[in-house]
C-alpha cells in the first residue's frame, strides 16, 4: 500500500508544477543533478557521436577553444587523466567552438582526447558556456554531476578526486 | 443480562479495532513471509516503489505529449532506410514550410539499427489545417563514397487528425544510386 500511496503523492506533488511559471533562471542552464542535455558531433575524423551512446562510462566534457591559454593546459592535464582511467571507463571529450578547422583541434585530436567540432556552438549554447574552459562530469547513467569553470593548476587533482569517486559508486 | 447502549457501542468499537488488527496482521503476514529478513522486505518495497515511479514517469509521458501535440494538429515525420548500399547516411534536415525543424545527425550505431529496420522519429510538431510543404535533406556518401546530397520534397493536406509521414531512403539497383521517398501514412 505504501508505494501506492508515494505515487500518488508524487502525482499530486507534479501536477502543480506543470502549472506553475517556468523559473527565471534558463531551463537548460547545466546544472548538477540534472540529465546532460544530449548531443552529437563530428570528430575530428567526420564520424558522428553521440553523448548518449557513451551511457555506462563516466565522461568528462569539456568545451575549449585554440584563442584560450587555460585550455591547453587543461587539455595536457586531461590527456593524463583519459590515460590513466580509460580502461576504467572513463571518457574525455573535448569540444572545440573554434568554428572552421584549426591547428589546435588537430594538435588535440592526436593528443588521444575525442576531440568533436562545435562551429556553430549550438552545444555550447545548451550547455550555457560563458566561460572557458567550461568542464562537466556526466556520470554513467547520463546526469550531471559536477560543473566547473575556467581552469588552474589545482584543478586536476579535483577533476581526478571526482571521477575516482564516480567510478567508485 | 441485557447490555446498556454504552456498553453496546464500547463492544462494537472493540469488535471493529480487532477486526482492523487482525486484517492488518493478515496482510502483514501476506507482505513478509516468515523467512524473509527485513532488508529484502525493504529491497522489494523500495522495487515495487521503483516500478510505479516508472509508470508513472510513462503516464506523464504521454500526458505530456497528448497536451503539447493534439491529434487535430500532430505532425510526426519518421525516417527509414532499405538496404542502403548506395547510400551511406551522414545527417537529415528537414524543413516545413521553408523553416528548419530539425537538423539530425546519425552516428553509425544509429544508422546500422535503421538498417535492420528500425524507425526514427526524427520531428513531432503541430501544424495548422491547411496544404504545407514538407522537404527532407539527406547528406551523406553516395556510391565511390562520393558526397551527396539530396532534398525530396512533399506537399501535405493537413487535415484534423495526426499525420504521419515517413522518409524512406532505399537502393534503386537498375540505376545504381540511392533514391529518397516522402510517404504519407493516414
Amino acid at each position: 500500500m505504501r508505494p501506492r500511496l508515494l505515487a500518488t503523492l508524487l502525482t499530486a506533488l507534479s501536477l502543480p508544477a506543470l502549472l506553475l511559471p517556468a523559473p527565471a533562471v534558463a531551463a537548460d542552464a547545466v546544472r548538477p543533478g540534472q540529465p546532460a542535455p544530449d548531443f552529437a558531433l563530428k570528430d575530428t575524423g567526420g564520424a558522428n557521436l553521440r553523448l548518449s551512446e557513451w551511457r555506462g562510462d563516466v565522461v568528462l566534457l569539456t568545451f575549449w577553444a585554440g584563442w584560450c591559454g587555460r585550455c591547453s593546459d587543461q587539455l595536457d592535464a586531461l590527456e593524463r587523466l583519459q590515460a590513466t582511467y580509460a580502461a576504467r571507463g572513463v571518457r574525455v571529450v573535448a569540444v572545440n567552438i573554434d568554428g572552421p578547422a584549426t591547428a589546435a583541434r588537430d594538435a588535440a585530436a592526436r593528443s588521444g582526447l575525442t576531440v568533436l567540432h562545435d562551429d556553430g556552438q549550438q552545444v555550447a549554447r545548451e550547455y550555457d558556456v560563458a566561460r572557458l574552459p567550461l568542464t562537466v562530469l556526466v556520470d554513467p547513467h547520463g546526469t550531471v554531476r559536477h560543473v566547473h569553470e575556467k581552469y588552474q593548476g589545482g584543478d586536476a587533482a579535483r577533476y581526478e578526486e571526482e571521477l575516482v569517486a564516480l567510478l567508485d559508486e | 443480562m441485557a447490555m446498556t447502549r454504552i456498553e453496546l457501542h464500547f463492544a462494537s468499537a472493540a469488535l471493529l479495532v480487532g477486526s482492523l488488527l487482525a486484517i492488518q496482521a493478515v496482510h502483514a503476514a501476506d507482505e513478509l513471509p516468515a523467512d524473509a529478513t527485513p532488508a529484502t522486505s525493504v529491497d522489494a518495497e523500495v522495487q515495487v516503489l521503483k516500478d510505479e515511479v516508472l509508470d508513472l514517469n510513462r503516464e506523464l509521458f504521454l500526458l505530456e505529449e497528448e497536451l503539447l501535440f493534439p491529434a487535430n494538429t500532430q505532425v510526426a515525420v519518421f525516417v527509414s532506410m532499405d538496404v542502403g548500399d548506395f547510400f551511406d547516411l551522414d545527417s537529415v534536415q528537414l524543413r516545413i514550410d521553408d523553416k528548419p525543424v530539425s537538423n539530425y545527425l546519425y552516428t553509425d550505431r544509429e544508422v546500422a539499427a535503421l538498417l535492420r529496420g528500425g524507425v526514427h522519429r526524427i520531428y513531432l510538431g503541430n501544424l495548422k489545417t491547411g496544404e504545407h510543404e514538407l522537404t527532407a535533406i539527406f547528406t551523406g556518401q553516395g556510391p565511390h563514397t562520393r558526397d551527396y546530397r539530396r532534398g525530396a520534397t512533399l506537399k501535405v493536406e493537413k487535415g484534423i487528425g495526426a499525420k504521419f509521414v515517413e522518409l524512406r531512403i532505399s537502393d534503386r539497383e537498375s540505376k545504381q544510386q540511392p533514391e529518397f521517398l516522402v510517404k504519407e501514412w493516414e
